[in-house]
């Protein structure tokens, strides 16, 4: 076992995180607990040791409530435990090394030390990632996500879960465990009928917590909130939710123990309750607005900086009315508090209701970067096709992270496979060889000498051989994924909250799930474009250059050939609405879009498919990939999502939006797209920026995500950062302060076009 | 073919909705504040931004006119240069430049058709700026009437310097001139900005009789030249039954035009004027029917 491989960053992570609440012995106490329950289970089902293991960190990690809250429940987690994703921990029985590492640095004591180092060690071929690496992971073609040494990364998470949380309050917690005692038996089953007992504990574990409260206060209202919390508590213990803070309650709790981090479309699940509630008068609208600011702070308290998404707007919501009255609070509390999480979306078409569009236009003028905005005229048809889906069903994507897209309570989409474009086309040129470190990546595929290729068919066909390569790896891998992490673990709780595993009898990753999807995220898309495109022009249109001498200049990262790269910087680049440019980077885009999602197909898996999301790994990436034909230097960020390199687009947003409206939104699993404004334009110009937007989505635009800054802003910032503790940015499939993000990353969001 | 300068997509500040804006060359006037001298001339001019120069004497060593020299900054003798574009080949660091180039009517179409959509949904259109965009008056005219042939709403962002005749050829295919007022006193504007107060007020007031719901007048707020006008040009205009005026206050975007074009920047150190700073005279409007509004 190569530890060092599957060892490091295995996260985009800019907000910090809140440290424990326990001491560190504590904490050391709790991990060999975990431990010495996931080896006490031996024998047993995957099932029972999971909640076995689970019993030793719920409700034990829950942290003391906070006096502001109005909802109960605030997790830790440990360097060793039970997860889904890596923001949080880990998938199914983790270790993150690096992090027990760190935690064994606040120990003073040695032998304290030691037992940590015998953690460590049992770990390190039992954490469900690392089995996943050790097999998967090589010295050539596929790193670790994130080691951008390589032109693909595949690593082992279920990101993105969002569960069908409309079930449990519809059944409450007794009559999920009815529902559960109703089925045929088997380990599954009564590993959740435990799961959901373990639950009950938790809930009492909290109403423990109230009453530790209730003791200190002496504020009334403060009183009358932590009653309420109370009896809402109890209340929810053994009945279904009834009213909105009950229902907000229930499902705040459950999304804790299932480790889920992106939460869904929120209107469809508590906007009836809260519908309810107002109209029979037992709370007002400044009275939910309370609450949901409270919903935001915690979901903001958990730092996962990429996810934490809540969804309102859109198609396939039963009742509109009551739906969009949660989405206009939501949209206040937006509009008054600066958090980077929630990634708060609204989802929108046509019929919607232009007070809600209006709010959403009004929270985005005012810098808060979202909500980000989906288009279901395009999405909602787009995932029709994409994942061969009814409409019924493609009503109920969501999108999680960076963007990419799941059916909420339905597929799993985890994006466990990531392409760099850039990086592969680049040893396509060279013989299998990566420039930027000398190692031959090839793996095998014949791939000719420049001298040997005579036309622009032949290059690019080399390319897409070295891709078609890559991209059969990628759905060996992403399979893979859940093979180990099946084998590992039964994902109770998020398993219980997805059709069809109860009805199955099955585990969410053994034949439960109804869609078993998955995704790719791909890197460097136009500039892989772009330069094919600079190639083809001064190649073979001009035949200005040869392509050996282009190729050189690029290996030498244009020192002593700035001529060449100025010529290749001069070509025509996606971004300004310029067709033949655009259509290379659609043709470009298509052959990787339907190549993915072809070989999900073939190989059996609901859908497999690209997203072109983008979280900074266009910049980390970027900083390990050699000089490109774009005219890019090396070890330059690569372009963000869908958007052009930084610095190309100069036509104007009407030009990039047209660029960016070209691809066909059926073929791929979420694409995102930043713009920058200033708030000069954006309220001044209200009328004719809300024009644009509206044409760019009649075009076909899928998404758009608005930064809204002044000239200069960001510059000062760089210079001054004790000036900007809030000046929050949309960096692509997260927002974040400014002033928290590395200077790589910062200098990705300068080169970006600003529009006034 | 037209002399164009640039061609502006999502041009907001020319006009209603989204438009495209089409910089043509060409300008019987000068105003030392112009944010577009590139466009005096209808020729194509060298333009050279020294900020981004790193004197590797490049452009002299490829110059056959002999035109460039380097004192130590870069100098052009524009009587010498042909405006080859040589020297813009070699220039790796992009700190040379030439604007202006011909366009025929149907490529200056096919870049505007590419925002028909964001037109339509805006109410936005075409404006026609330079310069003066009936400088180079038939082929303009032939512009303008292609526009309209295609159905795009045209606005014409002039200066009013020419002949009457020309304006009522054009005036049918143009619908809505935004006319640049600058100054009531007919020496002070010959003086400062080489216009002719007699041809501008002959047109405009052809206009305004013509055609007033057409007409938005703009005037450049600039300090030490018509600031302290600015009252007299509003009651003049009201006189007129002008419906709008536009008070565009002082800016120095044209700075680095200026430099790059080898000229020294009248306005050298001039602050920019406030926006806030003309608010007074949205009241003055109100009180004398005409719509007074801050910027374009």
């Amino acid at each position: 076992m190569i530890i060092s491989k599957v060892d490091g960053e295995q996260n985009v992570e800019v907000s910090v995180k809140l440290p424990s609440e326990k001491t560190p012995l504590q904490q050391l106490e709790i991990m060999e607990a975990y431990t010495r329950a996931y080896q006490n289970s031996q024998g047993l089902d995957k099932a029972f040791r999971e909640v076995n293991c689970l019993k030793v960190i719920f409700p034990t990690l829950f942290r003391s409530i906070n006096d502001e809250d109005l909802i109960a429940g605030r997790l830790d987690f440990l360097p060793i435990g039970f997860g889904s994703v890596t923001s949080i921990g880990g998938v199914g029985h983790y270790c993150v090394f690096n992090k027990l590492r760190e935690f064994k640095d606040q120990l003073d004591n040695e032998e304290d030390k030691k037992r940590v180092d015998a953690l460590y060690q049992y770990w390190m071929d039992k954490d469900v990632k690392a089995i996943y690496c050790r097999d998967v992971l090589n010295d050539t073609t596929t790193g670790r996500f994130i080691d951008c040494k390589y032109p693909y990364m595949a690593t082992a998470r279920l990101s993105g879960m969002m569960l069908d949380y409309n079930k449990l309050l519809r059944l409450g917690v007794s009559g999920i465990i009815e529902l559960l005692q109703s089925k045929p038996q088997n380990d599954f089953i009564r590993a959740s009928i435990e799961a959901m007992k373990l639950f009950k504990t938790v809930i009492d574990h909290q109403i423990k917590l109230v009453d530790d409260k209730l003791d200190k206060l002496t504020d009334r209202q403060k009183i009358k909130d932590f009653t309420l919390m109370k009896e809402d508590l109890i209340f929810i213990k053994e009945n279904k939710p009834e009213t909105f803070h009950q229902a907000l309650q229930l499902f705040w709790l459950y999304a804790l123990c299932a480790g889920c981090i992106n939460y869904g479309r929120m209107d469809v699940v508590l906007g009836p309750y809260l519908y309810n509630d107002i109209k029979k008068g037992i709370i007002d609208e400044d009275e939910a607005y309370r609450y949901v600011i409270s919903l935001w702070w915690l979901i903001e308290n958990r730092r996962t900086t990429v996810n934490g998404r809540i969804i309102v707007g859109g198609q396939g919501r039963d009742n509109v009315e009551a739906c969009d009255l949660f989405a206009k609070i939501c949209l206040r509390v937006c509009r008054d508090i600066r958090y980077v999480e929630p990634q708060f979306t609204f989802r929108f078409d046509k019929t919607t209701d232009p007070v809600l569009k209006d709010m959403a236009y009004e929270c985005i003028a005012s810098g808060a970067t979202y909500p980000t905005l989906y288009n279901d005229d395009v999405n909602v048809p787009a995932v029709m096709r994409a994942m061969r889906v009814d409409r019924k069903t493609a009503e109920q994507y969501v999108p999680f992270g960076c963007g990419e897209f799941v059916i909420q309570g339905k597929s799993v989409g985890t994006p466990n496979t990531l392409l760099n474009l850039l990086k592969i086309m680049q040893i396509s040129m060279n013989e299998g060889v990566d420039p930027m470190d000398g190692i031959y990546k090839g793996d095998g595929v014949t791939l000719k000498p420049l001298s040997e290729i005579n036309s622009f068919e032949e290059l690019y066909g080399q390319y897409n051989r070295l891709l078609d390569h890559y991209m059969d790896l990628s759905v060996r891998d992403q399979k893979y994924s859940y093979e180990v992490m099946n084998k590992e673990a039964s994902f109770l709780f998020t398993s219980i909250l997805m059709d069809d595993c109860i009805e199955r009898g099955r585990a969410l990753l053994d034949g439960g799930v109804e869609i078993l999807g998955g995704t790719n995220e791909t890197y460097g898309n136009i500039n892989t474009s772009d330069a094919f495109y600079a190639i083809k022009t001064l190649v073979y249109d001009q035949k200005k250059y040869t392509l050996s001498q282009l190729n050189e200049a690029c290996l030498k990262d244009y020192k002593g050939y700035e001529k060449i790269q100025k010529d290749l910087i001069n070509v025509p680049k996606y971004g300004n609405d310029h067709h033949d440019c655009d259509e290379m980077a659609n043709m470009m885009y298509e052959y990787v879009a339907k190549g993915i999602r072809q070989r999900g197909i073939e190989a059996g898996l609901g859908y497999y498919l690209i997203v072109i999301s983008n979280n900074q790994t266009n910049t980390d990436w970027g900083l390990q990939t050699a000089a490109s034909l774009d005219g890019r230097n090396s070890k330059v960020y690569m372009n963000p999502a869908n958007n052009p390199q930084g610095g190309a687009a100069k036509s104007g947003p009407t030009a990039v939006l047209n660029s960016i409206s070209r691809f066909d939104a059926g073929y791929h699993g979420g694409s995102v797209q930043n713009i920058k404004f200033t708030p000069r334009m954006m309220h001044e110009d209200k009328e004719k920026v809300k024009a644009l937007f509206k044409t760019y989505f009649e075009k076909g635009g899928c998404q758009l995500m608005v930064t809204v800054v002044d000239h200069g802003v960001l510059e000062d910032a760089q210079k001054h950062p004790e000036k900007y503790p809030d000046l929050i940015v949309r960096v692509a499939g997260y927002s974040a302060i400014f002033v928290n993000l590395s200077r790589d990353i910062q200098n990705e969001l300068l080169s970006r076009t600003l529009y006034d | 073919m037209i002399k164009v300068s640039n061609i502006e997509r999502f041009a907001t500040h020319d006009g209603p909705g989204i438009r495209t804006t089409v910089f043509l060359k060409g300008c019987p006037l000068h105003c030392p504040w112009c944010a577009n001298p590139e466009t005096w001339s209808v020729k194509p001019v060298l333009m050279h931004d020294e900020r981004k120069c790193v004197r590797c004497h490049s452009c002299q060593m490829t110059c056959k006119e002999e035109a460039i020299s380097f004192d130590p900054v870069f100098h052009l003798d524009v009587s010498k240069c042909t405006v080859c574009g040589r020297c813009v080949e070699v220039c790796l660091p992009d700190a040379l430049s030439v604007n202006g180039k011909d366009m025929s009517i149907d490529e200056i179409i096919s870049e505007i058709r590419k925002d028909d959509d964001y037109y339509r949904n805006s109410n936005g259109g075409v404006t026609l700026s330079g310069g003066e965009p009936l400088f180079q008056f038939e082929q303009s005219l032939k512009l303008l009437k292609e526009l309209k042939k295609n159905g795009y709403h045209t606005a014409l962002e002039t200066t009013g310097m020419y002949s009457l005749d020309k304006l009522k050829r054009a005036e049918e295919h143009v619908d809505l001139f935004l006319f640049d007022f600058k100054h009531p006193d007919p020496d002070r504007l010959r003086e400062v900005t080489g216009g002719d107060y007699e041809t501008i007020v002959t047109n405009l007031e052809y206009l305004l009789e013509k055609c007033p719901d057409k007409v938005i007048l703009r005037t450049p707020v600039i300090r030490d030249f018509n600031r302290d006008e600015v009252e007299k040009i509003i009651r003049w205009a009201a006189e007129r039954k002008v419906r709008e005026i536009d008070l565009l206050p002082y800016h120095s975007l044209g700075k680095n035009k200026w430099n790059d074009l080898g000229r020294e920047y009248p306005y050298e150190g001039y602050p920019l004027m406030d926006k806030s700073e003309l608010n007074e005279y949205k009241a003055l409007g109100e009180s004398l029917g005409i719509k007074v509004k801050i910027g374009g």
